[in-house]
């Protein structure tokens, strides 16, 4: 009996290495989705929540300290300040004013 | 043997014990920056308070030549002492000793201090430092892990539980951290995870750092499980006393009152908010506005900071503190934000401390990858949390209180003994864009100009509804009040609100959406 109608079972056998044992075993459609790690990147500022960009406070070549406003973006019924996580100089702004912007979506590069 | 023989043996024994494992070891916790662990408990403590337990205790492990190997305290400090005068129990694992490895006669010390604790009804204080468990001793360590485990169950809710983690803290070693009440971290020397780079190399190949993997940082900016963040083990200690002068000894007492202050003059209240809703500002300001001295000790401060938690006092009394902080994410309700509150709310329950929020959210947030990490099941926690909290709790609406937000932050109807509302409150079902589109979608598609009907309509509704009064009106809020009597408000709240008896339904305990 497949979990869900018209959904087939999926049986592949996947090896987990464990402390000199290799075990078989399917995995959870959880486990099949996760994204493996990555390394943090510091050139770029991300937004953690997705909004109208209200203004762009910075321009390319300007120096930007950690935590300082970078962006005003407006979400869930807020102007929210983004401040950028790391500091550096803008190399490049992605975004303009009025732009609609989804999740995660980059908004300046810095070198 | 004379007398003065038999004390001059004890010295001899004693002082070998207390070097722990021995010069070049101790050479080499320093050389990380890291003090020993009767160092660390003298730190901690006031002045000659320490008073040290069970120094000649050692393992009974004879398998792999530990039968050869004498180890020190069998690698754990353990005693009672003071921290501003307040009693308390301490176990400090001490890595110079085997690496501060775990067997069962380290663990029964430990377990001993735990129940005296226990018995006396005072804090109990953890530093850890260990390798893990003694491989050597087989499942004996393990006993003793779930020895430990079993104790922090039974003590939660009881005596406060503060965990330090001053090394490495792997493995199933974690989860009595976990299941204490504060856990504190030190930048670069506290690492912890419960399978480390090099098992997760072998299973997953993917790579990482200890410090990345389970650095202090990582556990108090992106896991949540660590409470304070130090830079130094001296800063870090600080912070313990800080805390410890908060919070009551038990379950049974309330928290040490202090003298009176009132909020520092830099911290002005009626200058916070700012004049267009959608703008930010800081909710700690808020805080500090308004209790005493302005001194607030915030809690997972770098951690779902879209929701402020932590100690304060009004009028010399110890408050909780729950503040939503429209600095970040807008201040609304997620996951970590949920679940930070919630466990917070059930301290301050457990331990008779009365509860202050400050409510100013646009509500949940939005999006897929919430709804599928279970926004809803985590959400409820703070429902429930709120609920089930029988201590005097106040609600200040300070701004936005839309729709399951307002519900879900200690609203009358989760049973909050006073709610004010601040004349810039918005206190309504949803927000006016919403809500217009719903209500007047008729008017608005049949109207010749649908885009001006719909704006017409947005404003309407908000003249009507983004305001205090109709909850007022319902009495869902108790007095809308200036921001520059808040302070008047909740020290009087708090002070009419010192003999609420309220109780629950009998029941072995409830279910929490865990």
């Amino acid at each position: 009996m497949p979990d869900f109608p018209g959904v087939p079972e999926d049986k592949t056998l996947v090896t987990f290495h464990h402390d000199g044992t290799d075990y078989q075993s399917r995995t959870t459609r959880n486990f099949r989705a996760r994204k493996p790690w990555k390394p943090v990147d510091k050139t770029k500022v991300e937004t953690l929540i997705p909004g109208l960009i209200l203004k762009v406070l910075v321009e390319p070549g300007q120096r930007v300290r950690r935590g300082e406003g970078v962006v005003v973006l407006e979400a869930m019924k807020m102007a929210n300040e983004v401040q950028s996580p790391w500091e550096g100089t803008v190399k490049t702004v992605l975004v303009e004013e009025g732009q609609v912007v989804m999740k995660h979506a980059v908004m300046l590069e810095l070198v | 043997m004379s007398l003065g023989q038999k004390i001059n043996e004890f010295v001899s024994r004693t002082r070998t014990l207390m070097q722990g494992g021995g010069e070049k070891a101790v050479q080499k916790q320093v050389a990380q920056g890291k003090l020993t662990a009767r160092d660390r408990v003298a730190s901690l403590c006031d002045d000659t308070s320490f008073h040290e337990y069970d120094l000649f205790v050692e393992h009974n492990c004879h398998d792999f030549g530990m039968d050869q190997k004498k180890l020190p305290g069998d690698g754990v400090v353990t005693g009672t002492g003071t921290i501003k005068g307040f009693p308390v129990c301490i176990f400090a694992q001490d890595f110079t000793v085997a690496g501060g490895s775990l067997g069962l006669a380290h663990a029964r010390k430990i377990t001993k201090i735990m129940d005296h604790a226990m018995k006396m009804s005072v804090p109990l204080i953890g530093i850890n430092d260990s390798g893990g468990a003694r491989i050597q001793e087989g499942v004996n360590s393990l006993a003793g892990y779930g020895e430990i485990f079993y104790r922090n169950t039974l003590a939660s809710g009881v005596i406060p539980q503060i965990s330090v983690i001053l090394g490495p803290c792997a493995g199933g070693a974690v989860y009595s951290p976990a299941l204490t009440d504060f856990v504190f971290v030190v930048d670069k020397i506290s690492k912890m995870f419960i399978t480390g780079p090099e098992v997760i190399k072998t299973v997953l190949g993917e790579e990482i750092s200890m410090e990345e993997l389970g650095g202090a940082r990582v556990q108090s900016e992106i896991s949540g499980n660590a409470h304070f963040y130090a830079r130094s083990e001296q800063e870090c200690f600080e912070q313990i006393k800080r805390l410890v002068e908060f919070i009551p000894w038990n379950n049974r007492k309330l928290s040490t009152p202090v003298a009176p202050r009132p909020p520092k003059p830099e911290f002005d209240v009626e200058n916070i908010m700012p004049d267009d809703p959608r703008q930010p500002y800081d909710v700690r300001d808020v805080v500090k506005s308004v209790c005493d001295d302005s001194d607030f000790l915030e809690i997972q401060e770098h951690w779902a900071k879209n929701i402020v938690i932590g100690f304060a006092r009004l009028d010399g009394k110890t408050v909780g503190i729950v503040g939503n902080q429209p600095a970040y994410l807008a201040g609304v309700l997620d996951v970590d934000a949920s679940d930070k509150a919630a466990r917070f709310i059930r301290f301050c329950d457990a331990f008779n401390i009365p509860l202050i929020s400050f409510v100013d959210l646009p509500g949940y947030l939005p999006g897929v990858d919430q709804e599928h990490a279970g926004v809803i099941r985590h959400g409820a926690k703070i429902l429930y949390a709120y609920s089930e909290a029988t201590v005097p709790k106040v609600t200040v609406i300070l701004r936005k209180a839309y729709g399951g937000g307002y519900i879900a932050m200690c609203s009358r109807h989760l049973g909050a003994d006073f709610v004010f509302a601040w004349p810039c409150a918005e206190i309504a079902v949803m927000g006016s864009e919403g809500a217009a589109n719903i209500i007047f979608r008729k008017e608005i598609s049949g109207a010749e100009d649908p885009d001006a009907m719909r704006q017409e309509k947005i404003q309407e509704y908000k003249d009507k509804f983004s305001n205090p009064y109709i909850a007022a009106r319902d009495g869902h809020i108790d007095a809308v009040i200036q921001p520059g009597e808040t302070r008047d408000f909740l020290v009087h709240a708090i002070h009419v609100s010192a003999t609420k008896t309220e109780s629950r339904p009998e029941r072995k305990h409830g279910i929490p959406p865990f």
